[in-house]
């Protein structure tokens, strides 16, 4: 089902985590990096950013500890170098982190997984698992900010596919909803499976509230503002993040407060209502709801 | 209703105000269809009469923390009623959207929101337990013989906190839970409530 794509090259990622500095506007970090094989990475400087304009702490995606010495392994680089930049990563969960030291100075790093958000400049989001299996060397003990090594990394989204390697956004409308109606629609189903309560049913029905209304404006031809699917983009990554959140532990999600999740479903049904495009849930009759 | 003339205050337990609530217009629907659950009539037709004579309902603040949850339950028992599937225009294996369980659920959360702002109903954020009589209270619930609480479940906190309200505040209960209501006459006898009745056997001429 999901399509995985690859990237074998060589890295040297030298952070400067000091420069995360949370009263900067932005967050920058040097990226010190080879070209690699399939000319994804660049040598230069990534930026990364959120849509609020809030300071992003960029945590590794991979700790790796040798010995007594440690290094973290960020890819942010990666997906910045595939035009993506790193947005609101506010779910970030190593799922397991296993090193084994082969032999003085070399590291194996197997099934390191981890979920991080992502969202292209223009506001795609998507929930990233990452998972990154290969060996790094160190260059030397002494100088553990400098990585070298292989790194083979495997992106796969778990709304559909996420090759690296394509992640321009298409011209065609059309095939921006494709994907986001099918991304809202594995998550609505997903939640749909979740045991019964109040704010399940909020996530359920505002999701299928969702789904129907991009349904009904796909089938009829219309070209929607980009307002409408900013809306509908940055609800669906809220909603990505409760998923995230409770995923371990479903039942809590009866207790947790959802207010501002609640809000925005509020705006995200003005802003469809008032560009004419789907009623509010409230207005919805019969014949507003498409049959599957 | 003369069983509840008299008394200017009158305790509901939270589906009985969920009850009342519970009357939803589907939109833009030739003939138009209302949504409501089995209890609404009477609850309606119950706190029309009180309102019509000037008495007034009242709830703890406990019980109307959970209203999300009773809100929730009823939405879900009745959206997955076949008379409900069918008045919507769904076939015997369709299920109702959850757009749709939600518009509902959201509908009757508004007029539950609203009734505080009603002159017949009072909030009573006054109310503080009494842990002593919570004790009794249990004691008393679990000395009895399991088959008299019939279908419904063992009271729970907020229901033996209803009871003490009840009769802290000389306010008879009206509840739809026979898990209390079955147990009305012991209650009043052990000093431990005041009159509590089930909704659905109150009559309203």
């Amino acid at each position: 089902m999901d399509q995985q794509a690859s990237i074998i090259g060589n890295l040297a990622l030298k952070p400067v985590w000091d420069r995360l500095s949370e009263s900067e506007a932005d967050c920058s970090y040097e990226l010190e990096s080879q070209t690699a094989p399939s000319g994804i990475l660049q040598t230069g400087r990534s930026v990364i950013t959120t849509s609020r304009g809030e300071v992003v702490r960029v945590l590794p995606l991979a700790s790796v500890t040798a010995g007594e010495q440690s290094f973290s392994v960020s890819s942010p680089d990666l997906f910045e170098a595939a035009g993506i930049i790193v947005d609101e990563p506010t779910s970030h969960k190593i799922v397991n982190v296993a090193p084994t030291i082969s032999n003085e100075g070399m590291i194996r790093v197997e099934g390191v997984t981890s979920k991080m958000y992502l969202a292209s400049s223009e506001g795609e989001s998507r929930l990233i698992s990452h998972v990154i299996a290969g060996q790094f060397a160190f260059r030397s003990w002494s100088n553990v900010s400098l990585v070298q090594g292989q790194c083979s990394t495997s992106i796969t989204s778990l709304a559909g596919s996420f090759p690296l390697l394509r992640t321009e956004r298409s011209d065609k409308q059309g095939d921006t909803l494709d994907i986001l109606a099918s991304q809202i629609r594995k998550l609505h189903d997903e939640f749909a499976q979740w045991p019964g309560s109040y704010n399940q049913l909020l996530l359920a029905g505002s999701l299928d509230y969702c789904k129907s209304a991009l349904t009904k404006a796909m089938r009829s031809n219309v070209v929607l503002h980009e307002e409408i699917i900013r809306s509908m983009r940055s609800y669906y990554a809220d909603c990505l993040g409760i998923l995230d959140q409770c995923q371990d532990t479903k039942a809590t999600l009866r207790r947790l407060n959802l207010q501002k999740i609640q809000d925005k479903f509020e705006i995200l049904q003005d802003t469809w209502s008032r560009h004419g495009i789907y009623p509010r849930l409230a207005e919805l009759d019969i014949s507003d709801i498409p049959r599957e | 209703m003369q069983r509840l003339a008299g008394f200017s205050l009158i305790a509901y337990d939270t589906n009985c105000l969920v009850y009342y609530c519970f009357l939803v217009d589907i939109p833009e629907t030739n003939p138009k269809i209302t949504i409501t659950v089995r209890q609404t009539e009477q609850a309606r037709a119950v706190t029309d009469y009180l309102v019509s004579h000037q008495q007034k309902v009242t709830t703890i603040q406990a019980a109307y923390e959970e209203l999300n949850d009773c809100i929730y339950n009823a939405v879900e028992e009745r959206m997955t009623d076949r008379e409900v599937e069918a008045q919507l225009g769904y076939s015997q294996n369709e299920k109702v959207p959850d757009l749709r369980k939600l518009q509902v659920q959201q509908s009757v959360e508004r007029k539950a929101r609203k009734l505080e702002n009603k002159g017949w109903f009072v909030l009573d954020r006054e109310y503080a337990a009494d842990a002593s009589a919570l004790v009794r209270l249990q004691q008393f619930f679990n000395s009895q013989d399991p088959a008299k609480f019939g279908r419904s479940k063992r009271p729970k906190s907020v229901d033996m906190k209803l009871v003490d309200f009840s009769l802290l505040r000389q306010a008879p209960l009206v509840t739809n839970d026979r898990g209390i209501s079955n147990f009305s006459n012991e209650l009043k006898t052990a000093g431990l409530g005041f009159a509590i009745h089930n909704l659905m056997d109150l009559t309203v001429s």
